[in-house]
C-alpha cells in the first residue's frame, strides 16, 4: 500500500501545536517561508482560546505542528 | 555570511525597488502628464520601500528567536520563544525607530543605542531618515498629508533614494548588532 502523503498546511487550516508542555489548537494565518535557521517553513498561527477577547499569535516550525485538527 | 533577512533584502527587495525606478525612468520625457504620473510612481516607491523593510526587520526578528530556540535545551525554550514574539509591534507597525526598538530590545539590549555605536551623528541620521520614511508612508497610505504637514506633490525621487541608502545601511548594520549579541549569548554565531 503507498505510503500516505502528508497534507500540506494552508492558511486557514486549524491546527495542533505543541508549545512546551501546552498543546493548542491554532489557525495559520501566515506562511512566512522557509528559514534556514529554523530548519523548515515557519507559520503565523493564531492560538484558538474561547476565553481570550483578542486573539494571541505566534510563530511556529513545521515541526512544532503535531497534527491537522480536521 | 549574512543572515538569511539580509540576503532576501539585498535579492528580492532590491529587484523590486530596481523595477520601481525602471517604470520610473521609463516614463521619461517632458510630457505634459509626466510630472502626475510620476507622483505615483514615487507614493508606490515609498509604500514599497517601507513594506520590504518591514519584512527585513521582521525576518531579522524571526531568525534570532530561532537561533535562541535552537541553542536553549532547557524547558524554558518554548516560553522564551512564544513571550518573544507576543504582540511584536513589527507584525502590524510600520518599521518605525520606535517599533524596531521595543520588538529588538527584547534580546536583552539597547538596540538603537548599539546600531548608533560605530558612527553616531551617521546613525542618528539614518534614524531620523527611516523616521521621515514611514510619516510619508502613512500619508500616502491614508492619503492624509495635511495631519503630517506634508504636500502629496513630494517626495521626490532624490529624497526616495536617500530614504532607500539609509534602509540599506541601517540593514547591514541590524544584521551586524544582533549577530555579534546572539553569538555572546548562545557561544554560537547565528549566521
Amino acid at each position: 500500500m503507498p505510503a500516505k502523503k502528508k497534507k500540506k498546511i494552508a492558511i486557514g487550516d486549524i491546527v495542533n501545536v505543541q508549545l512546551g508542555r501546552t498543546a493548542w489548537k491554532a489557525r495559520i494565518v501566515e506562511d512566512r517561508g522557509h528559514f534556514r535557521i529554523a530548519g523548515g517553513r515557519i507559520y503565523r498561527v493564531a492560538l484558538l482560546d474561547d476565553n481570550l477577547d483578542e486573539p494571541m499569535f505566534t510563530e511556529v516550525v513545521e515541526s512544532e505542528i503535531t497534527s491537522p485538527a480536521r | 555570511m549574512p543572515s538569511q533577512s539580509l540576503i532576501l533584502w539585498r535579492t528580492q527587495a532590491r529587484t523590486a525597488f530596481d523595477q520601481i525606478e525602471h517604470a520610473h525612468r521609463a516614463m521619461g520625457g517632458p510630457g505634459p502628464g509626466r510630472p502626475y504620473t510620476t507622483l505615483h510612481i514615487n507614493h508606490a516607491y515609498v509604500v514599497l520601500l517601507s513594506s520590504h523593510f518591514q519584512r527585513f526587520c521582521r525576518d531579522l526578528h524571526t531568525e534570532a528567536i530561532f537561533h535562541l530556540w535552537k541553542h536553549d535545551t532547557s524547558p524554558r525554550r518554548d516560553i522564551l520563544k512564544f513571550n518573544l514574539q507576543l504582540h511584536r509591534q513589527l507584525d502590524s507597525r510600520n518599521p518605525s525607530p520606535s517599533a524596531i526598538g521595543a520588538d529588538f530590545n527584547r534580546f536583552d539590549l539597547s538596540f538603537w543605542d548599539l546600531v548608533k555605536q560605530n558612527a553616531p551623528a551617521l546613525g542618528a541620521r539614518r534614524q531620523a531618515l527611516l523616521e521621515d520614511l514611514n510619516r510619508w508612508r502613512n500619508a500616502i497610505a491614508h492619503q492624509d498629508f495635511s495631519s503630517h504637514g506634508l504636500h502629496p506633490a513630494g517626495p521626490l525621487l532624490r529624497l526616495i533614494r536617500q530614504w532607500r541608502a539609509a534602509c540599506n545601511a541601517l540593514a547591514s548594520r541590524f544584521d551586524f548588532v544582533l549577530r555579534h549579541h546572539l553569538a555572546t549569548m548562545t557561544g554560537v554565531s547565528p549566521w
